[in-house]
């Protein structure tokens, strides 16, 4: 099985601070192969359980995914891996998709959030009002 | 190189080049020096005892003279012109003015001189005798060793009893060194002759001398045994085996050692430290002036001889600042070390510089554990990574990277410290201007660069108790202060993370390194060559989780299971998600098809696993109708592991599974089948994943977890209560004198022993209560059952009942009178008043519950601090006996001399370490058949093999791989053991045969070929099954070069550190008690002439009748006139008197013994003390006898009838004299009996009427040697050693191991011990021995004796720094070298 070394285009922050070997100098890799491109590993650096757990939790409601999971392979190592296994498209537009997904939930969660605070605003300033025509 | 260069040619390192002649040390020669070989070696007299002038110089024909070598770092040698590292030091030598004993060979001078004529220096042995004894001298056959035992028993013992010279007639008497002193007289007080007795008269009539002299006791100072030496002939010297002159044994002038030995150290402007060596060199210059000056002084006074003495004890405290005899008042108020004090001991030059060898590129830090490392990494902080380097040469593969370490320096990480050119220049990196360095940097430079990822490092754990201690593993740089590994590595390094600290080495050349990985690496090394059982297996938390997840109500759906898979690989390998385990209405997948995915992670990975193993939760088998029923698959608890081509079809699995130590494991399986590399991925995924599902799942313990229910608190009483009262039943019966014996004890010992038994019955009654009432969720049961922590014991004692506390092997001893603690009332025998604890650790201990729990605690304190030193230097005396024994290439074990100690290693040559059946069986064929069944299974079409079918196609097979004439009388010898045939035939016989037996004509024809195809062989199984067991067999040689003495001992050395120091065991009989555990074992390698509790084993002819047992008793055990006579009275008459013997024949019957007068008179006059004669004992009748006494005057009668009426009950007449007792055991399932017999006589109790003499044995290995011979004695050795070790403790060690000690004990006809007296008649070499124990004396005697050594075993060649030549070291390159042309005759002329 010939593994693929692809360069992710994940924008890193800053240089790792025990950078030791290859592959930490990377932001992001994708491990998997050419003939195959459906199953692939995502290897994404500076990142833990929040956003491993959350584009899981998006990829697996993709019906094309037939196996997701993620793994932190050390705690001193600043790094998690994230496997994705499809039904036949590619691996990366699916991930892609997921990521996607969850930039739309978290819009979505934003916006509500934002709506729901102008709305407690509004219905402060009202009762004020309200107090003072009584007085 | 440069021309290698210029060509264009470039090399990794530097290409041989022949050297001008070999230059390796293979012999080293032992003398003693002469005096004018001294002056010859030496290059200056030093005479002056000071060591610098005014201008801080030293002085010549000083200590510190610079023709010597310089004296520290900034002068430069007189001599050879070095400085302080170059020079490698010259002699000096000092002489005396009166010659001194060399204290060293002291005792040798003393034997010589009591060997010689004080007059005329001959030998004192008449001519005949001197001929003879010189001509066994010079016989070849003698060794060494013999030579030595021949001076010492035969020729100084003839000498000493020489008292007239037969050449001179002068008088010699005993010689011997005075104590306490450096003095040697010559005693000739008992011996006298006409001229001394006419001296004497002549003195007693001088009545005017107020003194007399005495003349006896002469004192023979240096100077006269000089003379006396200096005359002795050659011959003399050859029959005394003193190789050189004996002159030399004494000192005349003394070497002064090189500066570089004794270097000084310069404090200040006045000031320096001197050496020890220098301190006494000036103390014996000092001592040697004044004698000097006292001799020229007064030629005729006495006054020189207290010099003398003082200069003979500074010569002697300079060679052994330990010796006897220095008077009070030179002991120095500062002890100064001599030469011997350098030598010996632990830190000594042989321990502690030779042996030990300080190293570099080494670091020792605290030890943590983290399961996210591989089995085979070990996390290394970065701090010591920027420390320890590596030397990489710089190619074209790597020069960008060694470009930037360079540029990074020796303080960033991953950068270097050192560069070192082509040409063997060398700068360091930290003040080197570093970019234009790496910028020049060229292909062939070397750059010690930091540690990085994937180095290959050594990991030591001390004390290194076997090879596994030193391992290999691959390096892994990270942050933070500990080293770390995976704890399934903890087993063999026996580590925990209780603040340990472990060692780690660095190798520093490619050869180093391949060496280390292939031979030291972790995955080679999962096996333990002690029996072949895995070592490195999961263990604690990874057992939890895996019984957890394996358990029946664990389910995941596809989110949760998918992520519970990429835990196991990190995300990296393929998965391929099996089937789920229930479909509708929601996917789920079990837990234990989780487990199968850790086998299998995906379709291309080819490991199919087919093992069953029953766990410790396996419920047990049932009867019914006398037909036992296995639960199997179906076990309620499923304690039934199955793994079916990889899938796990049931069971929980825990320890038996993936713990260490079963071979029939999951890691056993893998490693066998399918090399180390599958169950080293095992191992790593199962620890990525358990740690993982553990830390989200949760397992705590609490308060509540060992609380007793109610159920349990009622029966805990009701048992212990009923256990009280069968005790004090006991106790009364003991009281009232009606308790039924048990076999060789008395009443107080049976008590003892069935209120032991009582009460241990309690313990296991409450505590098989407690694991029926706790719940199933419980968390110490969960850990008991699958084996992570703690056992059925531990929560019995926290839950329900302590139990019996047991100091030395017993109930608690009586400290006080009569009782055990003032608490109870004396010679009170209840439990409670005994040590028995009835509450638990939850419900609390009693005072008194207490004090006996402590005392039993402490007891185990003391065993393991006595315990360590007592096996420690066990482990030493067995490395330094066997470290030379390694295989040849012709399958012999050999040591380094040569000698062949095994014919075939462990009589079939095959490895320990790969040994897959139990007892060390090469191979475990019913889990193979069950493979190979598993991997072709039957189909409807395949046609099942007849018994005769199956054994045709055996025979061919091993046909094939045996290509002799033998093979076709069917005998099979070529290649395989005689045991591995019969066991592979017998195995597939009885499979085959168990087919046919199963089915009758009685079933139908569709259930008989459906119990064919489940149980039935077919010719496609038969092959697989057989290619595998032959080809893996061979597989399983132990390979050439391999040392099995190393092994050897490190096997049966590092069990006997987990032995207890003191076990108390009953051998059958309760009254028996028998040494065994280290004690024991101490005794059998010692090779212990006298062991403290000799049994012999005694297998009577009919063994089913305990009549003739006790009739054989009668006729072993020793009895005592005393014990069969009814009375011995004195009968005195007017006319006679005798003593007259009455025997007390119903006794006799009862015992069954077969005594009557005539025997009795027999056993008299066979004892000598009696002095009796026949006509003087008279049969009266056949239980009577008169003795009367011999002939003497009527005024000693009385006195002689009352000696011998006080003898004669002391008189033998039945049994065997050295026998103290004989016992009659009885084994209880197939009611026979036999005895065991305590004492010596082995022979005489083989030869008794009634005993089987060919079954019977004994455990004094000694006896069986004397009785039935060395070959005897070998196997008794293996017996014993694996009776106490393996039989008793459960060691479980491979007989191979025991076989290599037993035949190095008795390779030489004789049984040697293995201690300080064993080794050295074991043919080892001086360095060897001086490096084990008494160092000096051991090189004394080997200059005195001449020895001659060849460097080749593995303690000299450590000591010379040669490689050894075992294992890897033995491999030789020869050169191919044209034949020489030899020259023809010259033609003839006349053609």
């Amino acid at each position: 099985m010939i593994y693929l070394v692809v360069p992710f285009p994940v924008p890193s922050p800053s240089p790792p601070q025990h950078p030791n070997s290859f592959d930490r100098w990377c932001g992001a890799m994708e491990h998997g192969s050419y003939t195959d491109q459906s199953k692939s590993t995502f290897s994404l650096v500076d990142e833990d359980h929040t956003f491993a757990n959350a584009v899981r939790f998006t990829l697996n409601q993709d019906p094309r995914v037939s196996f997701c999971g993620y793994s932190i392979p050390h705690p001193s190592d600043n790094r998690v891996n994230i496997r994705v296994q499809t039904t036949g498209d590619p691996s990366r537009e699916v991930l892609k998709d997921a990521c996607q997904d969850l930039m739309l939930m978290c819009q979505h969660v934003r916006s509500t959030f934002d709506k729901a605070v102008s709305d407690f605003k509004i219905s402060k300033a009202r009762k004020n009002n309200e107090d003072m025509d009584v007085e | 190189m440069n021309r290698a260069r210029t060509e264009g040619i470039t090399f990794t390192k530097e290409p041989f080049m022949e050297d001008t002649g070999p230059r390796k040390i293979k012999n080293m020669k032992f003398s003693t020096l002469s005096e004018s070989e001294i002056s010859k070696i030496a290059e200056v007299q030093v005479w002056k005892g000071s060591y610098y002038d005014s201008f801080k110089k030293p002085i010549h024909g000083g200590l510190l003279d610079p023709r010597m070598g310089p004296a520290n770092k900034s002068l430069v040698c007189a001599t050879c012109d070095g400085n302080f590292h170059d020079c490698p030091g010259h002699y000096g030598y000092l002489n005396l003015a009166l010659p001194v004993f060399n204290v060293g060979y002291l005792s040798t001078i003393v034997e010589i001189l009591k060997c010689i004529c004080k007059g005329c220096a001959r030998i004192l042995l008449d001519e005949d005798t001197r001929k003879k004894h010189l001509k066994k001298m010079r016989s070849s056959k003698k060794s060494e060793l013999d030579k030595i035992d021949f001076v010492k028993v035969r020729v100084i013992k003839d000498c000493s009893k020489v008292v007239n010279c037969p050449r001179c007639g002068y008088i010699n008497g005993s010689v011997k060194k005075l104590p306490a002193s450096l003095t040697i007289i010559h005693d000739c007080s008992k011996c006298r002759n006409y001229i001394v007795e006419e001296l004497d008269s002549a003195l007693s009539r001088m009545k005017d001398s107020r003194a007399t002299t005495n003349v006896s006791n002469r004192i023979l100072n240096p100077f006269q045994v000089l003379s006396l030496f200096k005359r002795m002939l050659d011959e003399d010297c050859e029959l005394l085996y003193v190789a050189e002159r004996p002159e030399k044994l004494i000192m005349t002038n003394v070497v002064v050692p090189p500066i570089a030995i004794r270097p000084s150290v310069v404090m200040d402007e006045s000031l320096s430290n001197e050496n020890d060596i220098t301190e006494r060199l000036k103390n014996i210059i000092q001592a040697n002036a004044v004698l000097r000056q006292e001799l020229q002084e007064s030629t005729f006074s006495s006054k020189f001889l207290d010099g003398w003495d003082i200069l003979q004890n500074e010569v002697a405290q300079f060679i052994n600042s330990d010796v006897r005899g220095i008077p009070f008042y030179m002991q120095p108020t500062k002890q100064l070390a001599g030469f011997v004090q350098r030598l010996k001991g632990k830190h000594g030059r042989f321990r502690g510089n030779l042996s030990g060898k300080r190293v570099e590129y080494t670091g020792r830090t605290v030890i943590s554990p983290d399961p996210n490392l591989k089995i085979s990494e070990v996390a290394i902080p970065i701090h010591m990574a920027r420390i320890l380097t590596y030397p990489e040469r710089v190619t074209h593969h790597n020069i960008e990277k060694l470009r930037q370490c360079v540029r990074n320096g020796p303080d960033k990480y991953p950068g270097a410290r050192m560069l070192r050119r082509d040409g063997g220049h060398s700068w360091s990196l930290k003040v080197l201007c570093r970019k234009r360095a790496a910028d020049e940097l060229r292909i062939g430079d070397i750059v010690d660069r930091h540690l990085e990822d994937g180095d290959i490092v050594l990991f030591n754990r001390q004390p290194s108790l076997h090879r596994m201690s030193i391992m290999c593993h691959r390096a892994r740089i990270m942050p933070w202060r500990t080293l770390r590994f995976n704890e399934s590595v903890c087993n063999p390094y026996n580590a925990d993370f209780d603040g340990d600290e472990m060692n780690l080495h660095v190798p520093q050349t490619e050869e180093a390194r391949t060496e280390a990985i292939l031979l030291m690496g972790v995955e080679n090394n999962l096996c333990t060559p002690k029996n072949g059982e895995i070592l490195v297996a999961s263990t604690q938390d990874f057992l939890t989780s895996s019984f957890l997840i394996t358990r029946k109500d664990t389910f995941y759906d596809r989110s949760t299971f998918s992520l519970i898979c990429s835990y196991i690989g990190d995300g990296m390998d393929p998965i391929d998600l099996p089937t789920p385990a229930i479909v509708k209405p929601v996917e789920l997948w079990s837990g234990k098809q989780l487990f199968s995915i850790i086998l299998r992670p995906h379709a291309n990975m080819r490991v199919y696993v087919n093992l069953t193993v029953k766990e410790r939760n396996y419920t047990e088998d049932k009867k019914i109708k006398d037909k036992k029923i296995e639960w199997k698959t179906l076990c309620p608890n499923d304690g039934f592991v199955y793994f079916r081509n990889s899938e796990l079809i049931s069971g929980q699995v825990g320890k038996v599974t993936l713990g260490n130590g079963n071979k029939d494991g999951l890691f056993s399986v893998l490693l066998r089948d399918y090399r180390a590399h599958a169950a080293a991925s095992c191992m790593n995924r199962l620890a990525k994943l358990s740690a993982r599902w553990i830390g989200n799942h949760g397992f705590s313990i609490g308060i509540d977890d060992v609380q007793p229910k109610e159920i349990l608190i009622n029966k805990k009483d009701e048992t212990i209560s009923e256990g009280y009262r069968e005790c004090d039943k006991h106790i009364e019966a003991f009281n009232k004198g009606k308790l039924e014996l048990l076999a060789g004890c008395d009443a107080a010992q049976t008590l003892e022993t069935r209120i032991t038994g009582v009460l241990n019955g309690l313990r296991d009654t409450a505590g098989k209560v407690c694991m029926q009432t706790l719940h199933w969720r419980n968390s110490p049961l969960i850990m008991s059952q699958c084996g992570s922590k703690g056992s059925s014991i531990n929560i019995s004692q926290m839950v329900a009942c302590v139990g019996q506390q047991s100091v030395g092997g017993r109930r608690t001893p009586n400290g006080f009178i009569d009782r055990s603690l003032p608490h109870f009332p004396r010679k009170s025998k209840t439990p409670a008043a005994k040590g028995f604890v009835a509450n638990s650790f939850y419900s609390g201990l009693s005072a008194t519950e207490f004090f006996f729990h402590t005392m039993g605690g402490r007891e185990g304190l003391v065993d393991t601090a006595v315990k360590t030193a007592d096996t420690g230097y066990m482990s030493r005396q067995l490395m330094k006996s066997l470290e030379d024994l390694f295989l040849h290439y012709d399958y012999t074990v050999r040591n380094a001399g040569g000698s062949i100690v095994q014919f075939c290693y462990g009589d079939d040559g095959m490895d320990p370490a790969g040994m897959e059946g139990k007892n060390g069986k090469p191979l475990n064929f019913e889990r193979l058949f069950l493979k190979s069944k598993a991997i072709c299974p039957n189909d409807e079409d395949d046609e099942i093999l007849s018994s005769s079918d199956v054994s045709k196609v055996v025979h061919e097979k091993l046909s094939e791989f045996d290509m002799s004439r033998l093979a076709e009388k069917g005998v099979f010898e070529v290649g395989f053991s005689a045991d591995f045939v019969e066991s592979l035939q017998s195995f597939i016989k009885d499979n085959a045969k168990l087919t046919e037996e199963g089915f009758t004509d009685e079933h139908s024809q569709n259930l008989k070929k459906f119990g064919q195809r489940i149980s039935g062989i077919t010719r496609k199984q038969l092959d697989v099954f057989l290619n595998i067991c032959l080809s893996r067999y061979h597989s399983k040689k132990m390979e050439a070069g391999a040392p099995v003495g190393a092994t050897g001992a490190h096997s049966i050395g590092e069990p006997g550190t987990q032995m207890t120091l003191k076990t108390f065991h009953f051998a059958g009989v309760a009254s028996m008690n028998v040494t065994l555990g280290v004690p024991r074992v101490k005794e059998i390698m010692n090779g212990n002439k006298k062991i403290s509790t000799p049994i012999i084993t005694a297998i009577l002819e009919r063994d089913d009748n305990a009549n003739t047992a006790r009739i054989v008793k009668g006729r072993i055990e020793k009895t005592n006139l005393g014990q069969v006579a009814k009375s011995i009275k004195v009968v005195m008459t007017s006319r006679s008197a005798s003593v007259v013997i009455t025997l007390d024949m119903k006794r006799i019957q009862d015992a069954h013994l077969n005594i009557d007068a005539n025997i009795v008179k027999e056993s008299i006059l066979r004892t000598k003390k009696t002095k009796l004669k026949p006509e003087h004992i008279k049969i009266l009748d056949i239980k009577k006898l008169e003795v009367v006494p011999q002939d003497v005057d009527r005024s000693k009668i009385h006195f002689q009838l009352h000696y011998l009426k006080n003898l004669l009950p002391t008189v033998v007449v039945k049994g065997i004299k050295t026998v103290d007792r004989v016992v009659i055991s009885k084994d209880t399932k197939a009611e026979k009996f036999r005895l065991l017999v305590e004492g010596t006589g082995f022979r005489e109790v083989m030869g008794v009427e009634g005993i089987d003499g060919r079954k019977t044995v004994s455990n004094h290995i000694h006896e069986v040697r004397d009785t039935l011979g060395i070959e005897a004695a070998r196997e008794s050795i293996v017996k014993e050693i694996k009776y106490t070790m393996v039989d008793t403790h459960g060691m479980n060690i491979d007989i191979r191991h025991m076989m290599l000690l037993a035949d190095m004990m008795t390779a030489t006809g004789h049984i040697l011990g293995i201690n300080r007296f064993g080794i050295s008649k074991m043919g080892k070499s001086v360095l060897m021995l001086a490096s084990f124990e008494r160092t000096a004396d051991i090189l004394f005697q080997a200059s005195v004796r001449g020895r001659d050594d060849s460097i080749g075993g593995v303690s000299e060649s450590i000591i010379m720094g040669i490689p050894i030549q075992i294992g890897t070291g033995m491999i030789k390159v020869k050169q191919r070298l044209d034949p020489p042309e030899l020259p023809h005759g010259t033609s003839p002329i006349l053609s």
